[in-house]
């Protein structure tokens, strides 16, 4: 199978989700940009006890959150993105891939087929899968390009 | 004590100006990658870190490591490290070896460092064959390989490392697949905070003279059937759905399939504690034991040495290097007559110097490319073109900055000295995680601060493959394009891979 093929027969499932972190509606804009950097998190779920009512990543922070100190003590559902852009976790990775590309987003929460989170999807989880694969080509090369030699050498 | 926190050492830092000599694909490049991101981790002062290696592919780590290192005698890098680290215990000493150097020229020197217990950290580097010296077989080939100097097939039974190391008494002995490079992370991180010796053997692949040597441990495909990855007070699972485990059998351990006959709870609990236990491990090869196998503590050598010193010098009191050298008999040699002229000589041969790459051209292998090389080949930075970079002085006050950020709506600036030149880059990871909320006057703090200072950049001409390289090494996101001076041109992230991908999906 190719690895184009790969990525349509894939589901999200099998890939590592898990950069995200969990915060509740209720927590002030403070709690939550906290929770963001001790869990040295891009992304945190806003959860509505289980369920996802939104996401407050760092482009947020940098947005909204950055220059307005008054923002602070406001609950984060008011600064936060309601309803998302998800995927379902048995969705293939190429149309998780286009949802990205579409929405131009660079977090994609996963939901299961009953709703509940799953994960999320994110560029970096992406790396890692295609890494994986071929890891020949991407982990073993020098780590600056300009540093190489074009010749195999011994001693 | 310093820490890593007050270090602010990148994985950057500890790479040294040398030029790679490494093959193209070679294991070794992931290996000393994670090295590189482990040390910061570590919080040592980069003049307090060592790498000592011996003769082979592998030794040649110390060079392109920017810490202290030591070519040194084939086979003797456990030696050295031992005296050093003895001399001065204050530093943390790493050997690098391969199966040759470590098991067959300097195996008697692995042995007994490992027996002594000092506190160094071995990573062996173990392919299966002589690289170096281009492709014979090593004390770990399998018996029957056939290499030059072995036609009809290896005779010997190969050495497992392992189980020659816990043999050993060695007190910390781990493996790791260098393709699998969170893992092989993590495993040099245990081993630099276990005190006493710390034996990783790293299965590496040698893309020439054996390539996929270790493919059923590494290929992504085939290694969650046959690679059992221990993790401390955890049940043995393996297989790609979890379903076969280890049990304790009349005679050592048996695989056994999950499901009616046996649950979760007749597996054996992995202990690092263990040393039976780490003994069946070793001898284990299907399904491949992956991660640490035994952890336990004993004096390092260094501490009970020194405190023998100690009690040395409180019994007899200071000592004295004269009185010692003179306590027993001693004489000069007198010269006796004439000295007699040695006489001079000098070499006229030379060596061809193009030897070595004549007889690389006909070793050269005719290497398959992968699918993702064929799509990405030939495709540069350029071809994705990357965004125009929006630029912010280093001078600059963060809140200009920031604002900047807002108005275009991006997550990345490119910092310039006076000159123009790229000096670092300012993203909203930076924002996020240290300016907001750390009590910081955004119109009195500057861009120079907070951001990365010489970040990895590459050029238009650079292959996109080793851009994802750097992404998926490192974690950036953005990577800047740069001119052969140094002044930026762009900005590459990985939403222009993702795009590309997307299109052609």
């Amino acid at each position: 199978m190719s690895i184009f093929e790969e990525l349509h027969n894939h589901p999200l499932q099998q890939l590592d989700l898990g950069h995200y972190c969990r915060v509740s509606v209720h927590d002030s804009v403070q709690d939550v940009v906290q929770q963001m950097q001790v869990s040295n998190s891009n992304c945190a779920f806003v959860m509505d006890n289980d369920a996802l009512v939104g996401i407050f990543t760092d482009r947020d922070v940098l947005q909204k959150v950055a220059t307005h100190n008054e923002l602070w003590s406001q609950p984060v559902s008011n600064v936060m993105t309601p309803d998302p852009v998800v995927a379902r976790s048995d969705y293939s990775i190429a149309t998780a891939l286009k949802l990205m590309d579409e929405h131009h987003v660079r977090n994609l929460p996963v939901l299961t087929p009953e709703g509940s989170v799953a994960g999320n999807f994110t560029h970096h989880a992406f790396m890692r899968y295609l890494a994986d694969y071929f890891p020949t080509d991407i982990y073993n090369r020098p780590s600056e390009a300009r540093r190489t030699t074009r010749h195999r050498h011994g001693a | 004590m310093s820490t890593a926190d007050t270090l602010h050492l990148s994985p950057k830092d500890f790479a040294s100006d040398q030029t790679l000599r490494w093959c193209p694909g070679c294991g070794d490049y992931a290996i000393i990658s994670q090295v590189q991101k482990t040390l910061p981790k570590l919080g040592i002062p980069k003049e307090n870190i060592v790498f000592i290696s011996g003769i082979g592919c592998s030794s040649r780590f110390p060079y392109y490591m920017n810490t202290y290192g030591i070519h040194s005698i084939h086979g003797r890098a456990p030696t050295l490290a031992t005296g050093l680290k003895l001399a001065n215990p204050e530093l943390s000493v790493w050997v690098i070896t391969g199966d040759g150097d470590g098991l067959s020229i300097g195996g008697n020197h692995l042995i007994h460092a490992c027996r002594r217990n000092v506190d160094l950290n071995i990573i062996l580097f173990n392919n299966r064959i002589y690289g170096l010296t281009k492709g014979q077989y090593s004390p770990t080939s399998p018996q029957g390989t056939r290499t030059k100097s072995s036609p009809m097939g290896s005779l010997e039974q190969p050495i497992n490392p392992l189980s020659l190391v816990l043999a050993s008494e060695a007190t910390f002995i781990a493996r790791t697949v260098d393709v699998i490079t969170k893992h092989m992370g993590n495993i040099f991180e245990r081993a630099a905070h276990h005190k006493g010796v710390s034996f990783v053997e790293v299965f590496q692949n040698c893309i020439i003279f054996n390539n996929g040597a270790w493919q059923p441990y590494s290929d992504r495909k085939l290694r969650s059937d046959n690679d059992l990855f221990l993790e401390h007070g955890k049940p043995m699972i393996f297989g790609m759905n979890d379903d076969k485990g280890i049990i304790m059998g009349k005679s050592g351990f048996e695989v056994v399939e999950l499901g009616d006959e046996y649950s979760e709870d007749d597996l054996v609990v992995h202990d690092v504690t263990s040393v039976s236990q780490a003994w069946m491990l070793s001898r284990l090869t299907h399904p491949m034991p992956i991660g640490v196998i035994l952890d336990v503590q004993r004096t390092p050598y260094e501490v009970a040495a020194w405190a023998q010193v100690e009690e040395a010098k409180l019994q007899k009191g200071e000592g004295d290097l004269n009185t010692l050298f003179h306590a027993a008999d001693t004489w000069q040699i007198q010269p006796q007559g004439e000295e007699v002229a040695v006489p001079q000589m000098t070499v006229q041969a030379t060596m061809p110097h193009n030897l070595d790459e004549a007889y690389m051209d006909e070793m050269l292998l005719d290497l398959s490319k992968s699918e993702l090389d064929e799509r990405l080949s030939g495709m540069t930075i350029a071809d994705l073109k990357p965004s125009a970079p929006i630029l912010v002085a280093d001078s600059a006050r963060l809140d200009h900055a920031i604002q900047l950020m807002q108005q275009h709506n991006i997550g990345c600036l490119l910092v310039t000295n006076v000159d123009g030149h790229l000096d670092g880059i300012f993203t909203e990871y930076d924002v996020s995680k240290r300016v907001v909320g750390q009590d910081i006057d955004l119109h009195t703090s500057t861009v120079n601060d907070f951001m990365t200072k010489d970040p990895a950049t590459m050029t238009l001409d650079a292959p996109v493959i080793e851009a994802l390289h750097l992404i998926s090494t490192y974690g950036f996101r953005h990577i800047p394009v740069v001119d052969e001076h140094d002044l930026p041109l762009g900005i590459f992230s990985v939403r222009d891979i993702i795009h590309f991908l997307a299109t052609v999906l």
